[in-house]
């Protein structure tokens, strides 16, 4: 069917009159429906191709500038500098269709209150034309032209005279013949698009504007840098592949020449010194060798005496130790003999002591004897005096007893008695005086005679001792003898000893002397060599515009620029589409009864069907010319004249149409009208005629789940249960509104976002993150020294508060197959580095503390690679090193990418020890950063001085541009939100125009008739901001992860104030069009009520 | 006596750009309260402009309407708009229930925005549709959704029930119920019931019969002996 309806609508039949007049009238009548799709339509196309063709209308412009000035497409660069003869070989190369060298310096200007630092170059005949903008060019010598930017940022106007200075330690006048420049006139070059005129090593490093002079007024001997040109490249346009291609090919044939430009230089700068330092060489070996076989003469001779005195020293000890010996023996000798003599005295005290007992025992014993005896003399006596009275008794007793004899008995008897008393006393005399022992007498004489042999041993002994005395005497006597032969020969030694140390000092002191000698002469041959190994090979750069910054920063603008236009146009385009599908939908169904008459009335269907489409197409395409012509031409005019509010210097804004991009969108959007229209068409034109033309069964009414819940639903007033039931009732209506509004919302929470994201890095980046001032490049001679000690004296410079070492270098990263770029850094000090840099969690804040565990890296990076803490990751930092480290968290950053390494960890890894190159600086007081930079690059220490403020400032101009392009989708977003809500309103009222009027004859007023509609917009407009926050949520997330350059991250987070201006601007969209549709609630005509259902 | 609707010589002129259509001309009539009037007149007759003028949802150009006392052609919108809602029933040809509300809610609607109201349940069972009171309109034949019509304008209790062509949407047989239903509305109820129809066969059913012809009163005639709607042939 829809292929006999193409043929017979576009091959060639002629509509019929009557249905073209129709379409006609049915525009006419319908006109607001028709210009809403027409004007929707323009406004999704024309936006999407505007934005779209904005990326390659910037480069276009950039090409077409660089182009009319005639800029350069590659630099040549030299470590010694181009000479004339490096200039013929290149411009002799086949494509290069012109080179030209031009000199440079930068110099310091000190007539005005401030010291400002000027590139002075010279001007180039056939290439980077400048422009002038005030004065003329120079004519007589001493005469300049600035930079058109120096007026407005300095004091240096038209007519000025320019003191100049060298900011190094060779004079000015080696490189200018006139240090003193009068200002004759201001122009722009097209080397620099924007305010940032590079870097230097001389004054604060930050070079303020360009001054040009002629060639002559140069009396360099080679030229700084040479500009080629070719116009093989004229017909491509920069930046495109085709462009990237042929430059490359011509820069290989350029690198082709730089092996014969090297050696050819190389020989005009070191052939003769090479040549001398050879003879040197020569001479000074033979001296070397000559003054090596005399000292080893010398030095055989010395040794012989040495032996000599060890020989003598060793005898002289052999007979120190024999003395020592002998001295050892008298002294035994004569502690035998004190204790011989001590024992004599013992045994002659002894034998005294003896000898006296023995006689005390002898006296003894004689006084025992002597007492025996008389006792023994008594007794007997008595003994005999009383055996004789006895006797005389007996005697008496054999007398007769008589009286006389009676009585002579008892006397003596009595005196027998008495007699007794005295022989018992005598006898117990006697037993008290026994008789000594005899064997006691005995004893008393052996003692004697013991004690005689005691004596005479003693006296022998006694003899013995003075015989040793004698001999110990004679050992005295001979020991004094060799202890002064002894001396003697020590002295004899000393001597000897002196007279070798006194030959051996000499021989030093010639020694040294001739080395000395020899050394200077080695130290001039090595001067000499270094000197030539300090001419290095020269090295060559050639470059393209891919070396300037604001080539670069203009590219990747472009490059966002494009990116931005991948998505939110599209989103805008799709919104679009939508709604003009819904209208066209809508109408078809409005249209029921008038096609069921058509096909009645026997029109074919395709001629049925042909009104409808060409309505949407006529009002889709319109509206598509209009988008195209308005929004290919305004919006890059837009984005281009806000870029070069940034990019002063780019004088051209090439707009031309993409035809491309307007096909694109014109035939999206007539496949969506257009198929909307011939979609509905064939489900009406499915039915038969008079299905169609009886009106359509009204949309049953019916109960939704809500009036389950008759507690809630008893409680609901009349008109919100009726809100609620039509709510559900036009589902597709229902779907749409929430989605247009939705969408809107999303874009401009996008919007808003995405400025918040863009401040969050400068903010962020700059305030949190870097707390150091300034990056200072440590010179490369100095590195020799200890970079601790170099960084102590650079904080001793005034102003600085903490200076801290880091090794950085640029290193690819890779894990499972991912590589991306990053720095490594690593700090001297860990501690200190954690306070000028701060590490933490995004999220949490938590900090992370660098520690030989492992690396931390920045959250880009690990997003980029998906590595988390703890997973390995293998760092490389160039073809020979590269090791596999740990992650060991992840740290906040928004700007390049980098990975942190303590000291530590960096040499386990890779072995060696960090070589510091750059070193990070806190100022006491940041307003300071220029007089301190001026001071440290002073210093000898310091090649380069880069500010943290002036990064910030260019990554904030740079941002900034994104955030006047943001701004435009804001106010397009907005725009669209209007229209959509509008037209969504719009078909609203249209449907329910008879309910509407219904309701106005059974006399509701027109307030109240206006809560009855507005209860469901506003229900719809809040469901869409509900949707639109989270489509726009994770919209906004998919736009920052699309726009987002490697170097950059950006912020994550939408702040709550976006939040709220999204919303409060939905709703304020939604208010403004819900106040103009309430006019036209108020025309409803009750009179629609009584019309027939169509 | 004053009578309780009288229109005084009202005119309608539409102005098309320069062409000055006159739909009503100097028409005047007076309805008594508690009458059933049929409005008759053939298309194009002006039945539906002074049916509108009557039901306030249009201005007459010149002349005045007074209902039970009160100049309606002095009103502005918003005193028209008040006395739609207190003192007039519509009953459309079209029925113009709300899809989406039930028979009651549909009644309740009506009866939401006005003081003097009847109660929506009862009114529906006087209809006769006490059992389908919560079917949506899509679920009741073409009578039933009349009737729903009819309980809507009199659960309002208006003092002036205007039908517009009642039974041009019906068959035969559902059109005389519904016209024996205003009838009986119009005895039962004291209820001044107005219908505006084409069709002169239900002329025959009125107390009072107006012909229009061309924007005027061209015959007015008072029935004794009204037909009940059953009797009515066409």
């Amino acid at each position: 069917m829809s292929i006999r309806f193409r043929r017979e609508s576009w091959n060639g039949k002629p509509m019929k009159k009557s249905l073209r007049k129709e379409l006609f009238r049915e525009i006419r009548k319908s006109l607001n429906r028709y210009l809403s799709i027409l004007f929707i339509v323009m406004l999704g196309v024309g936006f999407f191709t505007g934005v779209r063709a904005s990326e390659p209308d910037m480069r276009l412009s950039m090409d077409v500038m660089a182009d009319q000035a005639a800029f350069m497409d590659l630099r040549a660069l030299c470590s010694y500098g181009i000479t004339e003869g490096d200039l013929q070989a290149l411009s002799a190369l086949p494509d290069i269709t012109a080179a030209e060298g031009e000199y440079s310096v930068d110099a310091l200007e000190r007539s005005g209150a401030k010291q400002t630092v000027l590139h002075v170059a010279s001007l180039t005949e056939n290439l980077n034309h400048i422009m002038l903008t005030e004065g003329r060019f120079p004519e007589k010598p001493g005469e300049c032209l600035i930079d058109a930017q120096l007026p407005v940022v300095s004091e240096i106007r038209i007519g000025s005279v320019l003191h100049l200075e060298s900011g190094t330690k060779d004079p000015l006048s080696d490189s200018l013949r006139h240090t003193e420049l009068t200002v004759v006139g201001a122009c722009t070059s097209p080397y620099y698009l924007d305010f940032e005129r590079g870097s230097t090593a001389v004054g604060n490093g930050e070079v303020t504007g360009f001054v040009l002079v002629d060639p002559d007024e140069f009396c360099m001997e080679v030229y700084t840098q040479a500009y080629l040109r070719s116009d093989a490249l004229r017909a491509l346009l920069y930046t495109s592949r085709e462009y990237d291609e042929k430059l490359t090919e011509i820069k290989k044939a350029a690198e082709s020449i730089v092996p014969a430009r090297v050696s050819v230089r190389m020989e005009e700068l070191v052939g003769d010194a090479k040549r001398e330092l050879a003879d040197a060489k020569t001479k000074y070996s033979e001296a070397r060798a000559e003054a090596d076989e005399k000292f080893a003469e010398a030095l055989q001779k010395l040794q012989d005496a040495e032996t000599k005195l060890q020989e003598g020293e060793a005898e002289l000890e052999k007979n120190r130790k024999k003395l020592e010996n002998a001295a050892k023996k008298i002294e035994e000798n004569e502690a035998a003999l004190l204790e011989a003599k001590e024992g004599l005295e013992k045994e002659e005290a002894e034998i005294a002591a003896l000898s006296q007992s023995i006689s005390q025992r002898e006296q003894s014993y004689q006084a025992a004897r002597a007492a025996w005896v008389a006792a023994r003399t008594a007794y007997e006596a008595k003994k005999r005096a009383f055996q004789a009275k006895e006797l005389e008794l007996r005697v008496t007793e054999s007398l007769p007893e008589s009286e006389a004899r009676m009585a002579a008995i008892s006397r003596l008897e009595g005196e027998l008695r008495a007699l007794q008393e005295e022989l018992s006393q005598a006898e117990r005399e006697l037993q008290a005086h026994p008789q000594p022992d005899s064997s006691i007498q005995t004893q008393i004489l052996t003692d004697r005679i013991a004690l005689y042999v005691r004596e005479a041993q003693l006296d022998k002994t006694r003899e013995q001792i003075s015989e040793g005395e004698e001999a110990l005497t004679a050992g005295k006597e001979e020991y004094e003898e060799g202890l002064q032969a002894l001396q003697e020969g020590e002295q004899t030694l000393r001597e000897k000893q002196l007279e070798y140390s006194r030959g051996k000092a000499d021989f030093e002191r010639e020694k040294e002397d001739a080395e000395a000698e020899l050394s200077e002469a080695l130290l001039k041959i090595e001067d000499g060599e270094r000197e030539i190994e300090a001419v290095k090979d020269p090295e060559w750069y050639i470059l393209g515009r891919d070396s300037i910054s604001s080539y670069v920063a203009l590219d990747n603008d472009a490059a966002r620029i494009g990116a931005l236009g991948k998505v939110f146009p599209v989103i805008f385009f799709l919104v679009a589409a939508l709604v003009s599908l819904a209208t066209m939908t809508r109408m078809v169904e409005e249209k029921r009864t008038e096609i069921g008459t058509m096909l009645a009335l026997g029109y074919s269907t395709a001629q049925v069907a042909g009104k409808y489409i060409i309505y949407a197409l006529s009002a889709t395409l319109t509206g598509s010319v209009f988008g195209i012509l308005l929004g290919e031409k305004v919006l890059p005019w837009v984005i281009i004249k806000t870029y070069r509010i940034m990019y002063t210097n780019l004088q051209v804004t090439e707009i031309p149409y993409h035809l491309y991009y307007g096909i694109l969108a014109a035939a999206a959007a007539s496949f969506c009208t257009g198929g909307a229209a011939l979609f509905s068409c064939m489900r009406s034109i499915k039915k038969t005629p008079a299905v169609l033309m009886r009106p359509a069964a009204p949309k049953q009414g019916k109960r939704i789940v809500l009036e389950r819940i008759s507690w809630l639903w008893k409680r609901l007033s009349f008109g919100q249960k009726s809100t609620l039931r039509n709510l559900f009732r036009y589902k597709k209506r229902l779907f749409m509104t929430i989605f247009g509004i939705g969408a809107c919302m999303a874009l401009l929470l996008v919007g808003f976002g995405l400025r918040d994201s863009i401040y969050v890095v400068t903010d962020k980046q700059f305030g949190d993150i870097w707390r150091y001032d300034g990056t200072i490049a440590l010179s490369e001679t100095a590195d020799e020294r200890n970079p601790a000690d170099l960084c102590s004296e650079i904080g001793e410079t005034e102003g600085i508060s903490a200076v801290l070492p880091v090794f950085q270098k640029q290193v690819d990263v890779s894990v499972n197959g991912i590589t991306k770029q990053g720095n490594l850094i690593v700090p001297a000090d860990p501690e200190t580095f954690m306070q000028m840099v701060s590490l933490r969690d995004r999220k949490t804040a938590e900090p992370r503390v660098l520690s030989s565990e492992g690396v931390i890296i920045t959250e880009k990076l690990a997003r980029q690679l998906s590595v988390e803490a703890g997973v390995s990751i293998r760092i490389k930092e160039d073809e020979f090193r590269s090791r596999t480290v740990t992650v060991a968290g992840i740290t906040e950053n928004y700007v390049y990418q980098y990975i942190y390494m303590t000291p530590d960890y960096y040499e386990k890894s890779f072995g060696t020890e960090a070589a510091y190159s750059l070193a990070y600086f806190c100022l006491r007081d940041e307003a300071q950063i220029d007089d301190v930079s001026e001071e440290l690059l002073k210093q000898e220490a310091v090649l380069g001085v880069s500010q943290m403020g002036s990064s910030k400032d260019t990554i904030r101009d740079m941002l900034k541009n994104l955030n006047l392009i943001v701004l435009v989708l804001i106010a397009s977003a907005g725009l669209l939100a209007a229209v959509v809500i509008y037209n969504l309103n719009n078909i609203n009222i249209t449907e329910r125009v008879r309910e509407l009027a219904t309701l106005r004859v059974l006399g509701y007023y027109d307030r109240e008739l206006a809560v009855y509609v507005y209860r469901e917009n506003v229900i719809l407009t809040l469901f869409g901001i509900a949707v639109g926050l989270i489509l726009g949520k994770w919209l906004h997330a998919f736009t920052i992860r699309t726009i987002e350059v490697d170097v950059i991250m950006f912020g994550r987070v939408i702040n709550p104030q976006s939040y709220l201006f999204s919303v409060l601007l939905t709703l304020g969209f939604a208010a403004a069009v819900n106040f103009i549709m309430f006019f036209r609630l108020r025309k409803i005509d009750m009179v629609e009520s009584l019309k027939s259902i169509e | 006596m004053s009578e309780f609707v009288e229109l005084r010589s009202v005119s309608k002129i539409y102005r098309m750009g320069e062409v000055k259509i006159t739909a009503v001309d100097r028409m005047s009539f007076t309805i008594s309260k508690g009458q059933f009037v049929v409005i008759v007149g053939p298309s194009g007759a002006g039945k539906t402009t002074v049916l509108n003028i009557l039901g306030g949802m249009d201005s007459a150009s010149s002349g005045h309407i007074f209902v039970d006392g009160e100049d309606i052609s002095a009103f502005d919108s918003r005193r028209l708009a008040r006395y739609r809602r207190e003192d007039i029933g519509f009953v459309f040809q079209f029925y113009n229930l709300v899809q989406n509300l039930t028979a009651l809610e549909n009644v309740e609607l009506a009866v939401e925005i006005c003081r003097d109201h009847l109660n929506s349940r009862e009114v529906l069972a006087d209809v006769g549709l006490s059992e389908r009171a919560d079917n949506f309109p899509a679920q009741l034949s073409g009578g039933e959704q009349q009737r729903v019509s009819i309980a809507r304008a009199l659960a309002k209790n208006p003092k002036l029930l205007l039908c517009d062509e009642p039974t041009g949407a019906l068959d035969y047989e559902t059109g005389k119920s519904i016209l024996g239903l205003l009838h009986r509305m119009c005895r039962e109820r004291g209820m001044t019931v107005v219908v505006i129809t084409h069709n002169s066969a239900i002329a025959e059913m009125a107390d009072k019969v107006i012909h229009i012809r061309n924007g005027s009163v061209a015959r007015e005639e008072m029935n004794e002996h009204p037909l009940p709607a059953g009797e009515l042939e066409w």
